[in-house]
């Protein structure tokens, strides 16, 4: 989960530098934003699900 | 014209010879030969399945089953299956980098790049990913055909 949540949030960064450099090409920057929304809403998806394994756990 | 490419590699779509669409990846490739390959005429046959959409554009049958719109192509002639109506011609990627795109006023090379980047970010299923395919998409981020563009 932490290798995952952590490979996340370095593509998230790259995708910024590569942001920059199509800054002025409206559909790159769109796309790239969609795919950190979805990398956004990943990543809290698992986190959310790890937290639960981790209650579970701890009820157990 | 496009024997020898393989699953994954990149091609270039036409709407009209000269008239470029866009870049695409092979998602498969199979070969027909015998009785398969002589419904078509052939003793021998590759066939590329292309898509022409990608996964976020991917239609849902009425029976929510989820479909795939591939462009199935003839390797040898670079056109649809002999059948169906030619709506697209696929060709390998044009090796000529610093001449101008007139579609657009860039270099082929940037324009190239920049779809397959496009095409790129939106192939990842991103609900049923797994630490291997992210790790597989950092690694293009990392290595890959981005890298000129940081440069620039």
């Amino acid at each position: 989960m932490k290798d995952i949540i952590q490979t996340l949030i370095e593509i998230n960064n790259k995708l910024s530098q590569v942001e920059g450099a199509y800054s002025k090409d409206e559909i790159v920057v769109r796309k790239i934003n969609d795919v950190q929304q979805s990398i956004v809403l990943l990543a809290k998806e698992l986190t959310k699900t790890g937290t639960q394994n981790v209650e579970e756990l701890k009820r157990e | 014209m496009l024997k020898n490419l393989n699953e994954n590699d990149w091609v270039a779509i036409y709407t009209k010879p000269n008239l470029f669409l866009k870049v695409a990846r092979i998602d498969h490739k199979i070969i027909l030969m015998g009785d398969e390959a002589e419904t078509y005429g052939k003793s021998y046959l590759e066939l590329l399945f292309i898509r022409i959409k990608d996964r976020m554009n991917k239609s849902i049958d009425a029976d929510g089953a989820v479909k795939n719109d591939y462009l199935i192509i003839d390797a040898e002639t670079g056109k649809e299956l002999e059948g169906k109506k030619q709506h697209f011609l696929v060709e390998r990627i044009p090796d000529c980098k610093n001449i101008v795109f007139e579609q657009t006023g860039k270099t082929w090379y940037d324009e190239i790049e920049k779809q397959k980047l496009i095409y790129t970010l939106s192939d990842i299923e991103w609900k049923s990913i797994d630490l291997k395919d992210l790790q597989s998409i950092k690694k293009q981020l990392d290595i890959g055909f981005f890298e000129r563009n940081y440069a620039n």
